[in-house]
């Protein structure tokens, strides 16, 4: 017994000194990316102080509270930190429901329910906003937000033509570049992207954004164009962690693993979010070293683990289908498809049945996930798997050529990742 | 903590984090979670190059035979603001229209069509060496741009005319510091090109001529030492710069005789001026996607516009700015209540107490006909129109002759040369618009009445631009430069 509670405090003893690292680690980050982020991010950070002195004054204000919440929505971009979206919901709650500002908070609230992924209830929202305010195009935006979440892409469409028709601006040209997208038409795709950073957007970050989704479409037509989107958008967004991991892609694909190692740490380094942390336990797992990769893996499993309130069945899912407990990984894409049905959902549906071994009922799913056309890389390799799986060799292989040709990292990354762990 | 201090312990941290990761759920990376399959566009993006901050319209100071027109799109630019810096957008259509006949129609517009270039390929440095002129090759990121003059059908002219005055005029560039633009006045001057109907035209960067209180103005309409006539506010404009378009022509090209004006009792004298920017829609889809998308492709869409100041900020609420900014002047009836009953008087009469005029619906007894004429008729014997469908636009009577002696409170300081006459760059149209709310015109409609002491004193306590405007085209003050600013 005694014997038992020296072990214990010793334990204890590890625990505290190991949180208290962790504290200082998790604080020591914040300063970093505040730094690394550069003068963009501390100028959200300066009119969100701003802001909030202001409507202390004048608590009611609907201009400084939408405001602010946009100040908010912007560093939440800027940060990953989804906890902000409760103090913007402090500051909705203070204004009055009345005839004028109903429209303009619910329109926030829905946005915040889209932020959270609890897509069916910002659709609720930016509909009854839009029924108090008709012509807003930002309106438009949120629910193309959320109908597209929901597998509603014929909806979608039309959102976003009303948006578009509305105000052809930044937001709008880079939601028809995402619809294109999902389409397959990617040198549309592009047209609408350039038209997007042709117009720009008040926040560095935005047009960071946009550039390094141009640098994804782009590498796997050409490279070095991909390269030169992503380090303009270093230029203007300095540390942008998107953009370092489109570099860490860029590197890997030109046989430069030091620097893809590098730039892949660098973007965890930045922005210490699940889907980071992945990308360098799969470059790891790809590098052979397993440990690290399992390592990475457990880093980012604890922040799915704790999503501070949004939803992550779906991301969650294909975690846990690649790395982690299938049996979890369909309970969660069950959930994911049982409120919507998307594109994406579907294919994580597929993916958890496929290993569970259902490969045969993941069939109808996959082709689901696929009835847009099927230009994702990653459903085309999910689709790969469960034909190989039925015995369709010759579909099988057809689906790995097309997803090569659609994102050759991806697919590599990805394939050999599986691959290693299964060996 | 420095950065690399703390860069140490991160390492460290990260370390340790590692080893203990999988005995400590839940604690790491507390704060973070990120779906990665939702794509987030970004939504509150604004649309800075086609945003219209201010128009200006005013009979030349140094030639009175021409007026100038100004319109200033990109609010906020910080001077330091590489590694772009800024531009005009090549996909907008700026125009600055002119209605001659008072009937809430544009007769004349500027057309503004900018083209961008780079003139090294492979890089996208703003510029590679010194600038010392508008054709040096280190000027890698460069603009040029058309104006185009259309007249719209008339009874006169049954067709519109179309008439390019100047084609590939150059930009010049940003200021970006002393190395980089070394002689920024040259490169300015420089870009200043005459038209082929004897006037200038002008497009590139100047200081933001605009001075106000914005803090201020938006904190309640806060005015930091009242009652604002002797300074004290804080110019939230200062050392920024903005986007001009500045064009002089001949008055004779603006009125709807084709002549300049008899006399200011003339019917031709007044005509009305704003700015709009549009932007080309497109289909979501591309190629099947039926119809109505085509229908949609490359259709123009008004997504700014700006006649007299402060409308879009202070008489229109929130909810129907983007109905304002795509709106035309012949259909702002729908806006006529917020004028004839502003939110702002009834704030100025809460917050100071001011004995504002009676204000009431628009239609009523009690609606404010002074404020109606200052920003939807024009005022009689000044800037009314013979014959006037309200709208809101920049009303300037061009036989006004300029004065020697200008005063920045135009038409409320006895100066009928300045706003709401038109609109000259040094003009405070912040003082004249608190002190005509409160009422300091009110008695040029209803003579027994007698404003508030106040009236004709309020002010947001911010006088003057915060740099010294030039005397000739296109008077605007030059821009600040990136080195020698520091970030707001």
């Amino acid at each position: 017994m005694k014997k038992l509670n020296t072990y214990f405090f010793l334990f204890a003893a590890v625990f505290a000194i190991a949180i208290s690292f962790i504290f200082v680690w998790y604080q020591s980050t914040q300063v970093v990316s505040d730094e690394l982020s550069g003068d963009s991010n501390s100028r959200t950070s300066l009119s969100i102080a701003a802001l909030s002195e202001q409507l202390e004054k004048d608590p009611e204000n609907l201009k400084l509270t939408i405001a602010l919440s946009d100040a908010y929505l912007q560093k939440i971009r800027e940060t990953g930190d989804v906890s902000l979206y409760l103090k913007i919901e402090q500051a909705l709650d203070k204004i009055s429901k009345d005839k004028d500002t109903a429209g303009a908070v619910l329109a926030k609230r829905a946005e915040i329910a889209n932020g959270r992924h609890d897509f069916v209830q910002g659709l609720a929202y930016i509909k009854e906003a839009l029924q108090k305010t008709p012509q807003s195009a930002s309106y438009y935006g949120i629910k193309t937000d959320s109908e597209i979440e929901l597998g509603k892409y014929a909806d979608a469409e039309i959102s976003l033509q009303k948006m578009v028709d509305l105000k052809p601006n930044f937001g709008s040209f880079s939601r028809v570049a995402y619809q294109r997208q999902l389409h397959g038409d990617r040198e549309g795709a592009l047209e609408a992207l350039d038209s997007a950073i042709s117009a720009g957007s008040i926040y560095p970050e935005n047009n960071a954004w946009a550039h390094t989704e141009a640098g994804k479409l782009r590498m796997s037509s050409d490279v070095e164009m991909a390269k030169r989107d992503f380090t303009k958008a270093i230029a203007i967004y300095p540390a942008y962690a998107p953009a370092l991991e489109g570099l860490a892609r860029v590197a890997f694909i030109q046989g430069n693993k030091e620097a893809a190692l590098s730039y892949y740490s660098r973007a965890f380094e930045t922005l210490p979010v699940a889907a980071n942390a992945t990308a360098l336990g799969n470059f790891y797992m790809v590098e052979g070293n397993q440990g690290k990769a399992k390592q990475y893996y457990a880093l980012a499993e604890l922040a799915y683990l704790d999503s501070k309130g949004t939803n992550v069945d779906l991301e969650y899912s294909l975690f846990l289908a690649d790395h982690g407990d299938a049996v979890k990984a369909l309970e969660r894409a069950t959930s994911a498809y049982e409120i919507r049905q998307s594109i994406y959902t579907a294919d994580a549906y597929a993916w958890a049945l496929h290993k569970n071994g259902q490969s045969v009922k993941a069939e109808k799913y996959i082709e689901e996930a696929m009835s847009l056309g099927g230009y994702d890389s990653g459903i085309l390799y999910h689709a790969a798997m469960v034909a190989k799986a039925n015995g369709n060799i010759e579909i099988s292989n057809g689906y790995l050529s097309r997803a090569r040709e659609l994102d050759e990292v991806a697919s590599l990354v990805y394939s050999q990742a599986l691959n290693n762990k299964d060996s | 903590m420095s950065t690399q201090a703390s860069y140490k312990i991160n390492q460290k941290g990260i370390a340790l984090l590692l080893i203990s990761a999988t005995v400590l759920g839940g604690f790491a990376m507390a704060n973070i979670t990120q779906g990665s399959s939702h794509r987030e566009a970004p939504l509150i993006s604004g649309d800075p190059k086609a945003d219209a901050t201010d128009v200006y319209a005013f009979v030349s100071p140094d030639k009175p035979n021409t007026a100038t027109l100004i319109a200033n799109y990109l609010p906020f630019e910080e001077p330091g603001g590489g590694p772009n810096f800024y531009s005009f957008d090549d996909n907008v259509l700026y125009e600055i229209k002119i209605d001659n006949n008072g009937d809430a129609k544009e007769d004349i517009s500027y057309q503004f069509r900018f083209k961008s270039s780079l003139q090294n390929p492979n890089t996208f440095l703003y510029n590679t060496g010194p600038i010392t002129s508008l054709t040096d090759s280190d000027f890698n990121v460069r603009q040029t741009y058309n104006v185009t003059r259309v007249e719209y059908p008339s009874k006169k002219n049954k067709k519109l005319k179309s008439t390019v005055l100047a084609s590939n005029v150059p930009v010049p560039p940003s200021n970006v510091g002393p190395k980089s633009t070394p002689d920024y006045d040259e490169l300015q001057e420089a870009a200043v090109t005459d038209l082929s109907n004897g006037g200038q035209v002008f497009a590139g960067q100047s200081d933001d001529p605009f001075f106000v209180d914005l803090g201020g103005l938006f904190d309640l309409l806060t005015i930091r030492e009242l009652p604002g006539n002797d300074g004290g506010g804080v110019d939230g404009l200062k050392g920024y710069n903005v986007q001009s378009i500045a064009i002089q022509v001949p008055i004779g090209d603006l009125t709807s005789s084709g002549n300049t004006p008899a006399s200011a009792t003339s019917p031709d004298a007044v005509v009305g001026v704003w700015t709009t920017s549009s932007r080309q829609s497109m289909s979501v889809l591309r190629g099947n996607s039926g119809k109505k998308s085509k229908e949609m492709d490359k259709k123009w869409v008004q997504v700014s516009r700006l006649g007299a100041p402060l409308v879009n900020e202070v008489v229109i609420p929130l909810g129907d700015k983007d109905v304002w900014n795509a709106s035309k002047p012949a259909d702002d009836a729908q806006f006529a209540e917020y004028v004839a009953n502003p939110e702002l008087g009834t704030l100025l009469n809460a917050l100071y107490g001011i004995e504002v005029p009676p204000q009431g619906a628009f239609g009523s007894a009690d609606q404010r006909d002074d404020l109606i004429a200052i920003f939807l008729t024009g005022i009689p014997g000044l800037t009314k129109p013979a014959t006037v469908t309200p709208s809101e636009q920049l009303r300037l009577n061009l036989a006004i002759a300029p004065t020697a002696n200008p005063d920045s409170l135009g038409v409320v300081g006895g100066d009928n040369q300045g706003y709401p006459n038109g609109r000259r760059l040094a003009d405070d149209v912040t003082d004249i618009s608190i002190k005509a709310v409160a009422g300091a015109a009110y008695p040029l409609f209803h003579s027994e009445f007698t404003p508030d002491p106040l009236a004709s004193k309020l002010g947001d306590g911010v006088d003057e631009n915060d740099a010294e405007f030039r005397s000739s085209f296109p008077y605007l003050a030059l821009p600040w430069s990136g080195f020698d600013s520091v970030p707001h």
